[in-house]
C-alpha cells in the first residue's frame, strides 16, 4: 500500500534536512531532490495503475469511523501528479535561485513541508486530518513568502498569515458544528449521514467552509492575501503557491466537500457560478493595469482559478471536465509563467515592464518559454488552455447558460491583451538591455523547458483515447457523487 | 443552546477585532480570542450531562463519560494555534523593526 | 449549581473581558486581559470535564503570553496611537457581524442540544478503548493510537511554526547570541537564584512525571513537555543566559529536537513492517494502570515530551536574545 508514503517521503526529507544539513547545505539539495523525484515516480505509478479503482487504507489498524484512512480515487491521483511535477520542477529552478538570496538549508526543509501538507490534504479521507495537514502547509507558505527578508515580504506574509489564520478558524467551526450534527468526522460517513440533516444547517456549513477554504483558493471575495503574497514569495515558491497550493487546498477541497459529501445540491453550484465569473472579470480587469510582472500574474491566477470554479458550477460532466484539464494546465503554464519572471528577476533585477526591453535577443529561453506559456493562458491552439476554456464555454452554453459563456469569452479576450502587453513591452521592447547581472544556468532553463514541453503534451490529454484513461475517470469520481461514499464504506 | 449562542458571539467579537483594529498586537490577540471560542465549542458540543472525565482508575467503576474525541481535536488545535500566534508574532516583530511603526494602515507599501 | 448555569456566567465574563481587551489603549494591558480570558477557557473545561486541556489550555497560554509580553516589552511602543478611528467602516462591520449571528440562530437550534450529544462513534472508545490499547486515559490512546496520525501532523505543524519563526527571524549561528548575552548583566538576585537552584528540579521532576503517566493521568506529552520548557526557562530568567549557554549545549537541543520528531516518525514507520499500518500499536500492551502498558502510546508521549519541550524553549530563548535597534540583526 503505497498510500502513507506520499507522506512519509516529504516528512522523513525534511526531518533529516533539518538534522544533518545544518552543516552541509549541499546534503539538503541532493535529499529534497531523491524525494521529489521519488514523489513523481511514485504519483505517476498510481495514476497509472490505479486509475478506476477507490482504495482506502486505515492507519493505525482501525477500521472506520473509529480510525482515520487514506484514500485514493482518480481525483487523488490526478492531483498528486499534478503536485508532484510542479515541485519537481520547481526544486530544479530553486537549486539556483535560491543561492542568489542565500543559501540556507531551511529553504528545502520547509519546502519539503509544503509538500508534505499538500499531499497530505489530497490523500486524507478525514476531516480533521484534513486541517492539520492544511495547517502544515499554510505554516510553510508563511514562512516561505517571507524568506527574501524584504520589508515588502514580511507585509505580504504577515497579511497572508492574518486571513489565513481567521480561515482555518472559520473552518474549525464548521468542523465542529458538523461532528455535532453527525457524530464522525471520516468524510464518507459524513456523506452517508447528511440527507438526514436540517436544510438550513447543511447550508450554514457550506457558506462556512466557502468562506474558509474559498479563502485558501483566492476567490473573489476573499482574495486580497493573494497579489501580495505571491508577487513578493522567491519565484519558485510563487509558482508552487499559484500552481498547486491554491489548487490543493482549496479547489480540490471545495470538489471533494461540496461534490462527493454534500452531493452538489443547487444553492452551492450557483454560489460557485457567481463566484467564478467575478473572479474571472475582476482578476483580469485588475491584471490589466499592473506594470509589475509578477503581480500582473497574481491577479491571473484569480482570474483562472474563476474559470475551474465556473466549471465546477456548471455541474454537468462536460463542465467538470473543463474545470478538472484547467486545473491540471493552469498549474503547469502559470508556473511556468512565475519562473519567467523569476528568472527575468534574476538576469536584470527588475520586475517593472517598463524597464525591460529586448529581452528575446539576451534571454532566448525564457522568452521562448515564455511566449508558449502566454499563448496557452490566454487560449490559443494548439496549446492546452485553449482546450480547456473551450470546454467550459461549450459546457456553458449546453447547459443553458450562455450569459456565463460570453463572460468567459470576454475574460479570455481580455488575457490575451493583458499577455500580448507583457511581451511587447517586456520581450520586445525598445530598451536596449546589454548587461545581465546574473547568467541563467541550465538548471533554471532546463525547468522552464520541461514546463513548455507539457504545456504542449496536455494538449493531448483531450484526444479521444487519452481522455478515457486520463480525465474520465476523474470526471467520473466528482459527477458521481454518492459513488465515492460507497466505494469508500463498502470496503 | 446559550452557551452555544455566546460562545459563537465570542468568536464574533474575535472576528471583530480583526477587521476593525489596526494595531498589528490588538490583530494577534483577537485572532486568539477566535481559537478559544472555536475551542470551546468543540468541547461545548462534546459535553454529556452528569458525565464525568474519560479517565478510568483502578478499582473505580466507570461511570458515564463525556465525549472523548472532541477533546483529542480541541489538544491539537490548542497546539496549532500557539504555533500561529509564534509566527504572527514574529512577523510583526520583523514589521516593526523595517517600518517602524505597530500601526497596520501604515504599512502599506505594496498596493495596487 | 447546574454546570449550564456556571459555564453562561463564564462565557459573558469572557465576552466582556475580550471587548475590554480590545479597546484598552495599553499593549501590555491588552495583553494581560487575554491571558485572563484564557484562564477563563481553562475554568470552563474544567467544569465540561475535560482536565486534559484545562492543562494543556492553561500552559500553553501562558507560554502565549511570554512570547507576547517579551517580544513587545519595549518603552516605546506600548502605547496605542490614538487613532481616527474610521467610525462608518466599525458601524457596517458591527451591523454585518450581528446580522451574521442572528442569521446563525436557527442554525444552531438543530443541532443536538447542550448535553446530550449523538456519540455514536465515542461510545465504541468508551466502551472499548482500554480493552484496544491498554491506557486508562482515552484521551491519549485516540490522540496517539486512534487518530495518532493526527498527532503527527499537530507535531509537524509545531515544528514547522518553529523553524519558520526562525526563519524569518534569521538565526544563523548560535555563536552571535551567546557573545550578546555575555556582554549583559546577568540573572536576578541572590534569593531568586537560591530558590530556583532547588525548584527547577522540582519542576523538572513534575513535567518527566506528567509525560511518563500520560495514558494514566491527564497531561500527557503536550503538558509535560510545556512544563520541561518552562524549567528551562526558570533557570534562563533566575541565572541569565550566559550560565544557561554553559549549562546546556543549545546547539544540541536543536538537534535533539529534531532528533525526536524523526523518532517519532520512524515509531510509525516502524508499525508498517511490524503492526501492519502506519502508526499501529505493536508494544505489547501490558496490564491497565501500569506505567509500563498501552504498547506504543508510551514512548510516543515521551518524544513529544521532548520534542515540545525543546521547541517551545528554543523559541523563547531566541526571542530573548534579539536586540531590536534600527538595523542591527542578530
Amino acid at each position: 500500500m503505497i498510500l502513507p508514503y506520499f507522506i512519509i517521503i516529504p516528512l522523513l526529507t525534511t526531518f533529516l534536512v533539518t538534522l544533518i544539513a545544518g552543516k552541509k547545505d549541499n546534503w539538503a539539495i541532493v535529499l529534497s531532490f531523491i524525494s521529489v523525484t521519488s514523489l513523481l515516480v511514485l504519483s505517476l505509478f498510481a495514476f497509472i495503475t490505479m486509475m478506476n479503482d477507490t482504495v482506502s487504507y486505515e492507519l493505525s489498524t482501525w477500521e472506520i469511523p473509529y480510525g482515520i484512512i487514506l484514500v485514493m480515487d482518480a481525483l487523488t491521483s490526478f492531483t498528486l501528479v499534478m503536485v508532484s511535477i510542479i515541485s519537481f520542477t520547481s526544486l530544479i529552478f530553486s537549486i539556483q535561485y535560491i543561492r542568489h538570496l542565500s543559501m540556507n538549508w531551511r529553504y528545502y526543509a520547509l519546502f519539503m513541508l509544503l509538500v508534505t501538507g499538500m499531499n497530505g490534504v489530497i490523500v486524507t479521507g478525514d476531516l480533521f486530518n484534513l486541517f492539520v495537514f492544511m495547517e502544515i502547509a499554510l505554516f510553510s507558505a508563511f514562512a516561505l513568502v517571507a524568506y527574501g527578508s524584504k520589508a515588502e515580504e514580511y507585509e505580504a506574509a504577515f497579511k497572508y498569515a492574518v486571513m489565513g489564520s481567521v480561515s482555518s478558524v472559520i473552518i474549525l467551526i464548521g468542523i465542529a458544528v458538523i461532528y455535532s450534527a453527525t457524530s464522525t468526522l471520516t468524510m464518507a460517513k459524513i456523506a452517508e449521514a447528511i440527507p438526514d440533516l436540517s436544510r438550513e444547517l447543511v447550508f450554514w456549513v457550506g457558506i462556512l467552509f466557502i468562506a474558509g477554504f474559498g479563502l485558501k483558493a483566492a476567490v473573489m471575495p476573499f482574495h486580497t492575501w493573494l497579489p501580495d503574497a505571491h508577487s513578493s514569495a522567491p519565484a519558485p515558491i510563487s509558482s508552487m503557491l499559484s500552481g498547486v497550493l491554491i489548487k490543493a487546498l482549496g479547489i480540490y477541497v471545495l470538489i471533494r466537500f461540496f461534490f462527493n459529501v454534500l452531493g452538489a445540491p443547487q444553492f452551492f453550484t450557483q454560489i460557485f457560478l457567481v463566484l467564478g465569473t467575478v473572479s474571472i472579470i475582476a482578476g483580469v480587469f485588475l491584471a490589466i493595469g499592473q506594470w509589475d510582472m509578477k503581480r500582473l500574474l497574481a491577479y491571473h491566477s484569480i482570474s483562472q482559478i474563476g474559470y475551474i470554479l465556473l466549471g465546477l458550477g456548471i455541474a454537468t460532466p462536460l463542465g467538470i471536465l473543463g474545470a478538472v484539464f484547467h486545473l491540471f494546465n493552469h498549474a503547469i503554464f502559470k508556473s511556468l509563467l512565475f519562473y519567467n519572471a523569476g528568472s527575468v528577476e534574476l538576469a536584470i533585477g527588475t520586475r517593472d515592464l517598463r524597464k525591460m526591453g529586448n529581452l528575446n535577443k539576451i534571454l532566448p529561453v525564457t522568452s521562448q518559454t515564455s511566449m508558449i506559456a502566454s499563448l496557452s493562458i490566454s487560449g490559443i491552439p494548439p496549446f492546452n488552455g485553449f482546450f480547456s476554456k473551450l470546454i467550459i464555454i461549450i459546457a456553458a452554453i449546453q447547459a443553458g447558460l450562455p450569459i456565463y459563456a460570453v463572460f468567459a469569452i470576454a475574460g479570455s479576450l481580455l488575457t490575451l491583451a493583458s499577455f500580448m502587453k507583457v511581451q511587447r513591452y517586456g520581450f520586445r521592447g525598445e530598451n536596449m538591455i546589454d548587461q545581465v547581472t546574473n547568467k541563467i544556468g541550465w538548471r533554471m532553463n532546463s525547468a522552464m523547458i520541461i514546463l513548455a514541453v507539457l504545456c504542449l503534451l496536455t494538449s493531448l490529454m483531450i484526444v479521444p483515447g487519452i481522455k478515457e484513461v486520463t480525465l474520465d475517470p476523474v470526471v467520473k469520481v466528482i459527477s458521481e457523487n454518492s459513488e465515492y461514499m460507497q466505494l469508500v464504506l463498502g470496503r | 443552546m446559550i452557551v452555544y449562542l455566546l460562545c459563537f458571539a465570542l468568536f464574533l467579537v474575535g472576528l471583530y477585532g480583526v477587521l476593525t483594529k489596526r494595531n498589528l498586537v490588538k490583530i494577534i490577540l483577537s485572532l486568539g480570542i477566535m481559537g478559544y471560542a472555536a475551542n470551546l465549542f468543540l468541547i461545548l458540543v462534546g459535553y454529556r450531562n452528569e458525565s464525568q472525565y474519560p479517565i478510568i482508575a483502578e478499582g473505580v467503576k466507570q461511570a458515564p463519560m463525556v465525549d472523548p474525541l472532541p477533546q483529542a481535536l480541541v489538544l491539537t488545535s490548542i497546539v496549532i494555534e500557539l504555533g500561529t500566534t509564534a509566527l504572527l508574532v514574529v512577523l510583526a516583530l520583523r514589521l516593526f523593526e523595517k517600518y517602524n511603526t505597530f500601526d497596520i494602515t501604515k504599512i502599506r507599501r505594496l498596493s495596487g | 449549581m447546574p454546570v449550564e448555569t456556571w459555564l453562561i456566567f463564564i462565557l459573558s465574563f469572557m465576552i466582556i473581558a475580550s471587548i475590554a481587551a480590545l479597546e484598552i489603549k495599553d499593549i501590555l494591558s491588552s495583553i494581560v486581559a487575554i491571558g485572563v480570558v484564557g484562564l477563563g477557557v481553562s475554568i470552563a473545561f474544567l467544569f465540561l470535564q475535560a482536565p486534559d486541556l484545562a492543562i494543556v489550555q492553561f500552559l500553553f497560554e501562558i507560554f502565549a503570553l511570554i512570547i507576547l509580553v517579551r517580544a513587545f516589552l519595549r518603552k516605546d511602543y506600548h502605547k496605542e496611537d490614538p487613532a481616527k478611528i474610521n467610525k462608518i467602516l466599525t458601524g457596517i462591520t458591527v451591523v454585518t457581524l450581528i446580522s451574521i449571528f442572528l442569521y446563525s440562530v436557527p442554525a444552531l437550534n438543530h443541532l443536538p442540544p447542550f448535553g446530550k450529544p449523538l456519540m455514536t462513534t465515542s461510545q465504541y472508545y468508551i466502551d472499548n478503548s482500554a480493552k484496544d490499547t491498554g491506557a486508562a486515559n482515552f484521551v491519549a490512546s485516540i490522540i496517539l493510537d486512534y487518530r495518532a496520525y493526527d498527532t503527527l501532523g499537530e507535531l509537524t505543524v509545531l515544528f514547522t511554526a518553529i523553524l519558520g519563526a526562525l526563519t524569518i527571524l534569521r538565526i544563523k549561528s548560535q555563536r552571535n547570541i551567546i557573545e550578546t548575552a555575555k556582554k549583559k548583566k546577568d540573572g536576578m538576585t541572590v534569593i531568586v537564584k537560591t530558590v530556583t537552584r532547588v525548584s527547577c528540579w522540582m519542576i523538572l521532576l513534575y513535567g518527566i512525571y506528567i509525560i511518563l503517566h500520560g495514558h494514566l493521568t491527564p497531561g500527557g506529552g503536550f503538558g509535560g513537555g510545556v512544563i520541561l520548557a518552562l524549567a528551562f526557562l526558570n533557570v534562563m530568567l533566575a541565572y541569565g543566559k550566559k550560565f544557561t549557554a554553559n549549562w546546556l549545549n543549545i546547539n544540541f537541543l536543536y538537534d535533539v529536537e529534531a532528533a525526536s520528531a524523526t523518532l517519532f516518525l520512524l515509531v510509525g514507520i516502524l508499525g508498517i513492517s511490524i503492526g501492519g499500518a502506519f502508526f499501529a500499536n505493536y508494544l505489547s500492551k501490558g496490564e491497565l494502570f501500569h506505567l509500563i502498558s498501552s504498547g506504543t502510546i508510551l514512548p510516543l508521549n515521551i518524544l513529544i515530551g521532548i520534542k515540545v519541550a525543546m521547541s517551545l524553549f528554543l523559541v523563547v530563548w531566541v526571542l530573548a536574545g534579539l536586540r531590536f535597534e534600527k538595523g542591527e540583526e542578530v
